[in-house]
């Protein structure tokens, strides 16, 4: 082996190393050297309202880009329409992967060099960008679940978009204890916070679930749990993966013949991507706690709210999103901050979450009918769910509105 | 994978047979340190870096700190597969072991950030060790395997023990600990980045040296045939475990820098993803160059934000990531022994023909 590398081309070595030193250091060197003060530093009247995303446009969680066009789709609206009091909305997408790292980075070059005033981060990863933010003094909108995204004593600055995910928990117990007092209730989750977060709110509800199991993202074939949970008698399942996992277990049910009373999480219960691919007639009869309006639901097709949403994506989004359930979850938030935008005033920062907080009662195309957003527990702006169930071809009505702001009381 | 254990594979060079190759190198080899061309071009490189922090933003100081913590990662990735011959898929939970040490330290005990990333080498050190122990028994790609077990399960662990690790929403700080004395005039991330290019090239002449001389050939000898090593009078054993103690110890102190730097550990950042991303910068930079842990770890920081910033966007599906594979792919392709490797390479040929027609 006399591949032990000589001096020669060591030397050489070292100049390429020095050359790609200054090399990445000129391809990112910026040249507008404007560090701004963060928070919302753009007052001038007419300058745009520079908005920040970070979401995973690759990886293993790419899926979630649809929520980022669905919220850019509302932006572009807005701007069409004059944008919030004169100003137009720059908002300024960047893909972070789901790499904490790279969403740190992200925020760091939405806020010092784009001087974005309010920063839009994607799942329970913000947790770790919300610390920088927040001493950056601008405005954080997560779009987590997590109960860590609405300690407003903690992170003043951060919002939590979507409800707390213990709530949906203590609504499916609710709704359980009220139809079947005496069902021997199972929970098939994924092994993260989302599903310990569900269990969680069941307990506080007074149902502990004879059966938890859990299984890590991106495992479909899930027999083996189903025979697990048929022999310890479960009847009641609230079904909890995520993906292309959660129709191939509604299938997998109706093979093996293992029918439950079954609850299917909220975000994994849409036509498009979950009870579609399932097959109808393999979901009917389940039930869901359900905020939002599935844009794919015949029940929505006239609804104002779901019409605008289409053809706002159709115009200025990709079109194939005009069924997806994440797009419309972005597209509502994008439509909450608009609206604390135009009490801000178009700033961030304080004035944002001022704004946030103070939002009582306004409608929003992305929620059910009957619901308005309003701040609730830990700021956040859903937290009232209804109880749906399948009839085969559309999610119906199977309960009334219940308010997460009543249940945390009792 | 199998010419990173090997090494590179030999280059069947021109057919003339030229005797100045081999016996150039012998010679610059004879020169003091500081008459070869490679100390002042490292010396001039590092000058550089010196000089950098005043002249880039804040910002790309941020992503440049984050490419040198994890060079010195990747630094100790080429000690072990470069040099010793092993391999380890898993080097990203050591990484994360050294951030969480010395995240949990600093946050939950006050210690200071150098007590905290001192702590967090010498518990990414022992990890390293016992994880070497089977390393005795199993070798290559039963090791590979293995190793992806604990980048496999180490995410998990964490968000396992939540008491301890947070969970997994992990561990914060309101801000990086790692600060500017007030004597110097410098901002949070100048001092940063200063900071991890000292440590990184103490980290690379420490590891330069200690492959280099009497244990530099006993490592090369453990790479090429621990077999032979062993009847040469090498302890193969207690060297294997040296290796991966020093590796994992390495990679432990790019992490706690990390982590600290970022303020912010959390169990996705330490996917088995992350493990296997550093293995490529790896062989991606050249895994037996120590410029390569430098360009390797730029090459998985930097390509794929730029293509991202390129082609990214939220209607345009995985097309960034089919770029940066691709990419990767050819580099591997026609860069066999990493870019580092394969320029120097392809450069010591064009000095030796220079040489060889001045000689003519």
């Amino acid at each position: 082996m006399s591949v032990a590398p000589g001096p020669i081309p060591r030397r050489v070595v070292v100049a390429l190393a020095a050359g790609s030193l200054l090399l990445t250091a000129a391809c990112s060197g910026r040249a507008d050297e404007s560090s701004g003060s963060g928070a919302g530093s753009n007052t001038g009247s007419d300058e745009p309202i520079v908005v920040g995303m970070s979401f995973p446009l690759s990886g293993p969680l790419s899926g979630a880009a649809a929520v980022a066009d669905g919220a850019a789709a509302y932006f572009e609206r807005i701007n069409a329409e004059g944008g919030v009091g004169g100003r137009e909305i720059d908002y300024q997408v960047l893909d972070d992967a789901y790499d904490p790292a790279r969403q740190a980075e992200n925020a760091r070059q939405l806020v010092d060099q784009e001087d974005a005033g309010i920063v839009l981060t994607f799942g329970g990863i913000s947790s770790a960008t919300a610390p920088y933010l927040n001493g950056q003094k601008v405005a954080h909108v997560a779009f987590g679940t997590q109960a860590a995204l609405s300690d407003t004593d903690a992170t003043p600055y951060t919002r939590g978009w979507f409800p707390d995910g213990s709530w949906e928990g203590q609504v499916v117990a609710q709704h359980i204890q009220d139809e079947q007092p005496d069902a021997s209730v199972g929970v098939l989750g994924i092994a993260n916070d989302l599903t310990t977060s569900q269990v969680d709110g069941m307990a506080a509800a007074g149902l502990t679930p004879d059966k938890v199991l859990t299984v890590p993202p991106g495992v479909v074939d899930l027999t083996s749990q189903l025979n697990e949970l048929r022999a310890a008698g479960v009847d009641t399942l609230f079904l909890a993966v995520v993906g292309p996992a959660q129709p191939a277990t509604l299938r997998t049910m109706a093979n093996i013949g293992y029918q439950p009373t079954t609850y299917l999480y909220s975000a994994a219960s849409d036509l498009a991507t979950s009870v579609g691919p399932a097959g109808p007639e393999n979901a009917t009869d389940a039930f869901t706690a359900q905020y939002f309006k599935d844009p794919a639901d015949p029940r929505w097709a006239d609804d104002e709210g779901v019409q605008a949403f289409k053809e706002d994506i159709a115009e200025y989004g990709d079109e194939a999103n005009a069924d997806s359930y994440l797009a419309i979850e972005g597209y509502g938030a994008a439509a909450a901050i608009v609206a604390a935008l135009e009490d801000s005033g178009g700033e961030g920062g304080d004035a944002f979450t001022e704004a946030w907080d103070s939002i009582d009662g306004i409608d929003n195309p992305a929620i059910l009918p009957d619901m308005q957003l309003s701040a609730g527990p830990g700021s956040r702006l859903v937290h009232q769910y209804r109880v749906l169930q399948f009839d085969g071809t559309s999610w119906q009505d199977a309960g009334d509105v219940v308010d997460a702001d009543d249940l945390a009381q009792g | 994978m199998a010419t990173s254990i090997s090494g590179p594979p030999t280059r069947t060079e021109g057919a003339a047979p030229t005797p100045t190759p081999t016996a150039a190198p012998a010679l610059a080899e004879l020169r003091p340190m500081w008459r070869r061309p490679v100390t002042w071009a490292w010396t001039a490189l590092f000058v550089v870096a010196l000089v950098v922090p005043f002249l880039i933003s804040d910002y790309d100081l941020f992503k440049a700190t984050r490419v040198l913590t994890i060079a010195i990662a990747v630094a100790g990735l080429n000690l072990l597969i470069g040099r010793a011959g092993q391999i380890s898929a898993g080097h990203g939970a050591l990484y994360g072991l050294g951030a969480y040490t010395a995240m949990i330290l600093v946050k939950e005990l006050g210690w200071a950030w150098p007590g905290a990333v001192l702590a967090a080498v010498v518990v990414s050190g022992a990890a390293g060790w016992l994880i070497g122990l089977p390393a005795l028994r199993v070798r290559g790609l039963n090791l590979g395997l293995l190793t992806i077990a604990i980048a496999a399960i180490f995410p998990l662990l964490l968000s396992r023990f939540e008491g301890l690790t947070g969970g997994t929403i992990g561990l914060q700080l309101a801000g990086s600990p790692i600060t500017p004395p007030a004597a110097l005039a410098l901002t949070p991330e100048q001092f940063q980045f200063l900071l991890l290019v000292v440590v990184l090239a103490v980290v690379l002449v420490l590891l330069r040296n200690l492959t280099t001389g009497p244990m530099g050939r006993a490592v090369e000898a453990l790479r090429v045939n621990p077999l032979m090593a062993r009847s040469e009078g090498v302890d193969v054993n207690r060297l294997t475990l040296t290796m991966f103690a020093i590796s994992s110890a390495v990679a432990g102190l790019g992490g706690a820098l990390g982590g600290l730097v970022l303020a912010s550990t959390v169990p996705d950042s330490y996917s088995m993803f992350f493990s296997l991303t550093l293995l490529s910068a790896c062989v991606v930079g050249g895994s037996r160059t120590w410029a390569g842990s430098l360009v390797g770890s730029a090459f998985i920081v930097y390509l794929p934000d730029v293509i991202s910033q390129q082609i990214g966007s939220t209607t345009g599906g995985q097309w960034s990531q089919l770029v940066y594979a691709v990419a990767l792919l050819l580099t591997l392709f026609f860069l066999p022994a990493g870019v580092a490797g394969g320029a120097g390479r392809w450069l010591a040929r064009l000095t030796r023909r220079l040489r060889r027609r001045s000689h003519a």
